[in-house]
């Protein structure tokens, strides 16, 4: 790895970086788990109690420990981000990919497609599948998935072409082989590493909207812990004063968000060591 | 990748734009307020006799003005309209726009002198044929008010004889919800442009942002000091805002803000036959019905199990829910009429008796047979959606309580919030959180015959019971007022079977909830009779009495 020459230091930061990024998730995955569902029942005796030892987080208006119901709903958003970012990157890898060799009408209808999808706004769309399909987890996971491959299919669709006019790819072309064959064997290990990041770095986008879709009370239950459904309820009683059904939550969120996003650019600084001094 | 690294950076730039922006407004929205803020403050410290309110009561918006739409339905009329008959504090039916009535021996003619100095709030008289006219429109409609026991209405001099088909033990308390609408100048506009002959008349009524009323100057009964009342349609947490902001002489609030303190109010707490239950269909799925003239979806093959209503009815903990949801600031509920005349003490059971319910359940078929903590019957888990207001805190709390208390007994209940109208379009299919609670009995009758289904939101749960539908018909044609009572009260529960939650508990009732306000404390709300359901309007039965103390 070229790295290697250019510093020690830098590539050890970061690998200490992404380490406690991957660390901290794992907490709160594991957490997650580990805590008791039984935190969440209602109860009239713990009602809105400020952080304390026994509540990290407090509690809100119907006795729910907030750390509970925090931990619980990051990791829906993680599963949905999880889920969500693989169905994106799929289709963004395989439209890409079928726009770069299969010729210049799929490439021309593909390219219709993604401007079609960047054209209209971002959540008015996801609104809007969401509603169609019927709202739910399933509704939020269309509708983020369904919105959010275009950027990624432009910058595979580009890559492909470039690595197209390669020699070995002519080379290949000459000996015969079919389009499937040059897709399948030349141009996807070839292009993996930005799928790699593209994914990584569709993450944080996509939990920030699956929080946004929540909050806007798209067909999720207000049992469920979910991020955005902890925010929006919290909303009506901020005004009484009860700032820990906020802030925590919100904080916890926004350090989640940025664990993934550093865990993703040092990614792709390790992978791509010369754009590192951009 | 440099293209895709310099496409994040500019997103990044313009979520930073959008969020300062917003930001930005928000400021510029708080600045604006702060002036009328003042304003408000300067005019009180300088009035001597304060003439308008500034209210915040709740968001409403069901049949504005118009009584075919529903305006009187839920005791909304008392501002704007004025009826044939009025209650006073005690629940007494007293003359309002008739002077006096008198009910023939086959209690079948009902004639009503009429006051001669009523006129609307453009001046014109009210007369006997404006009595006429809405009493024979609304019957001809059908849909909001059921005349259709009315056989015919006649005028002599300034006199209404309404002679009925059969006798109505309900048609007295009709008769105080129906406002009066002037014949001249009622057409299907009339929303817009509401003339009537209440204490106050509309000057202005932005849909879904406040309602303004002026006194009116033909008003015939006490002047009532405030000439001016301002009703914002805030949302509950907006309305305690602007409470705390000195911006609202009277808010409600919903019992979680109970607890705040806001500097110069104090807060009310009105008793009420305000009630709240769980709707459950009683008919399997795969059906059809109507629900507000619409064709619906009906059914839930869990609900329409009579095990799983009683379970709910007996497992569920009254007291616990009351202090979960809402602070204790309420009482236990049976039936939709606690404390009134016509509920049957009978219903009134021990509740929160987990086993009982287990019992219940397991003697109907539903055993948990994969030990998952929920009960199945037939390969069918005890699983079912229930409907909320999303808008409505309480509603919503209790919903949750309720969820929360029904996995003890192996019931699993998945909450959906929604609008209104996405209830009324799903609500036959699952349970609802439901509410109702009138000053008299014929909501029992509505929401419990099986002849009222598929009209308006009657009858939701598609109950249908031979023997409760004679009772409550004996009961509506009822002679007397006592008559009437008893067989209330059987179809709540004869012994056998009823309606109530010891027999086939099509709703299960709760909780009736206290009305909470925080209100100025120098207002002074005389006294108000036991609010009936909707907290928006139940304060204003005795508007005319009310005052503030300098």
């Amino acid at each position: 790895m070229p790295s290697l020459q250019e510093g020690f230091n830098a590539r050890k930061r970061m690998l200490l970086l992404m380490a406690g990024s991957f660390g901290f998730l794992l907490v709160v995955l594991i957490l997650s788990f580990g805590l008791s569902n039984d935190h969440l029942r209602l109860g009239a005796g713990g009602k809105n109690l400020a952080p304390s030892l026994e509540h990290w987080f407090g509690t809100d208006w119907l006795g729910r420990d907030m750390f509970t119901r925090t931990i619980k709903g990051l990791r829906l958003s993680l599963a949905v981000g999880a889920f969500t970012s693989l169905i994106s990157v799929l289709i963004a890898t395989v439209l890409g990919i079928c726009a770069a060799t299969f010729g210049k009408a799929v490439d021309t209808v593909i390219s219709w497609l993604i401007d079609l999808f960047i054209g209209m706004p971002h959540l008015v769309f996801m609104v809007l599948i969401c509603f169609i399909v019927g709202g739910g987890v399933q509704g939020i996971v269309l509708g983020i998935s369904l919105t959010h491959w275009t950027a990624l299919a432009r910058v595979v669709r580009s890559e492909v072409l470039q690595i197209k006019t390669a020699e070995y790819i002519q080379v290949s072309k000459g000996l015969g082989r079919s389009a499937w064959f040059i897709a399948r064997k030349h141009i996807m290990p070839a292009v993996f590493p930005q799928i790699m990041i593209g994914f990584l770095l569709m993450f944080p986008h996509v939990i920030l909207h699956e929080a946004a879709l929540t909050f806007l009370g798209f067909g999720l239950s207000p049992q469920t812990p979910a991020i955005g459904i902890i925010l929006s309820e919290a909303m009506n009683h901020i005004s009484t004063g009860k700032w820990w059904l906020v802030v925590f939550p919100g904080l916890l969120l926004v350090v989640v968000i940025k664990s993934f996003d550093s865990i993703g650019e040092q990614f792709r600084i390790l992978m791509e060591p010369s754009s590192s001094n951009e | 990748m440099k293209s895709n690294k310099k496409k994040i950076a500019r997103k990044r730039t313009i979520f930073y734009l959008t969020w300062v922006l917003s930001i930005f407004i928000f400021l510029a929205g708080c600045g604006s307020s702060s002036p009328s803020q003042l304003h408000s403050a300067d005019s009180q410290g300088t009035e001597t006799v304060k003439e308008d309110l500034i209210l915040a009561v709740g968001k409403t918006d069901i049949g504005m003005f118009d009584p075919k739409k529903g305006w009187g339905t839920h005791a909304q009329i008392r501002l704007t309209h004025s009826s044939l008959l009025t209650i006073d504090s005690e629940l007494n039916f007293i003359g309002d726009l008739a002077e006096s009535y008198t009910v023939s021996e086959d209690a079948l003619t009902w004639t009503f002198p009429l006051r001669d100095d009523v006129k609307f709030s453009n001046g014109e008289l009210v007369t006997a044929e404006d009595v006429k006219f809405t009493y024979e429109m609304l019957k001809e409609d059908g849909i909001k008010f059921d005349l259709s026991f009315v056989e015919s209405i006649e005028v002599t001099d300034n006199t209404v004889v309404i002679r009925l088909l059969e006798p109505r033990s309900t048609f007295v308390s009709q008769l105080t919800e129906i406002g009066i609408v002037p014949e001249a100048h009622y057409d299907d506009s009339y929303s817009q442009n509401p003339i009537g002959s209440g204490p106050y008349q509309v000057v202005q009524y932005d849909d879904g942002q406040q309602i303004i009323m002026e006194y009116n100057p033909y008003w015939y009964g006490k002047e009532p000091q405030f000439k001016k009342l301002t009703l914002l349609l805030l949302e509950e947490d907006a309305a305690l805002a602007a409470a705390k902001a000195g911006q609202a002489d009277i808010v409600y609030v919903p019992p979680t803000f109970a607890e705040q303190k806001v500097n110069g109010m104090q807060l009310l707490a009105f008793e009420s036959i305000d009630s709240r239950g769980i709707m459950l269909p009683t008919v399997p799925s795969g059906g059809k019905g109507r629900t507000n003239d619409k064709e619906v979806d009906a059914g839930n093959d869990v609900t329409s199990d009579l095990a799983i209503r009683q379970a709910l009815n007996i497992g569920l903990d009254r007291q616990m829910l009351l202090d979960v949801a809402l602070d204790g600031y309420g009482q236990k509920a049976y039936c939709l009429c606690d404390g009134l005349p016509w509920f049957n003490e009978e219903t009134v059971i021990e509740d929160g008796d987990i086993e009982a319910a287990k019992k219940i359940l397991s003697d109907g078929g539903w055993v948990d047979t994969d030990r998952d903590g929920i009960v199945e019957k037939n390969g069918l888990k005890a699983e079912f959606d229930m409907y909320f207001s999303s808008s409505d805190q309480l509603r919503s709390d209790l919903s949750l309580a309720v969820a929360d208390q029904a996995t003890e007994f192996g019931i699993k209940i998945n909450l959906i919030g929604a609008t209104w109208d996405e209830i009324y379009l799903k609500g036959k299919t699952g349970a609802v959180a439901w509410g109702g609670g009138r000053h008299h009995p014929h909501q029992l009758y509505t929401m419990n015959s099986s002849e009222v289904i598929d009209t308006g939101y009657n009858n939701m749960s598609n109950y249908k019971n031979p023997k409760v539908d004679e009772y409550l018909k004996k009961a509506l044609n009822a002679v007397t007022q006592e008559e009437a009572n008893k067989y209330w009260k059987l179809a709540q529960w004869d012994g056998e079977t009823g309606f109530s939650g010891l027999g086939d508990a099509p709703i299960v009732w709760l909780l009736r909830v206290d009305h909470l306000y925080l209100a100025n404390e120098k207002l002074n709300l005389g006294k108000q009779p036991i609010h009936s359901h909707g907290h928006e309007w139940a304060l204003f039965g005795n508007i005319t009495e009310w005052t503030w103390g300098n």
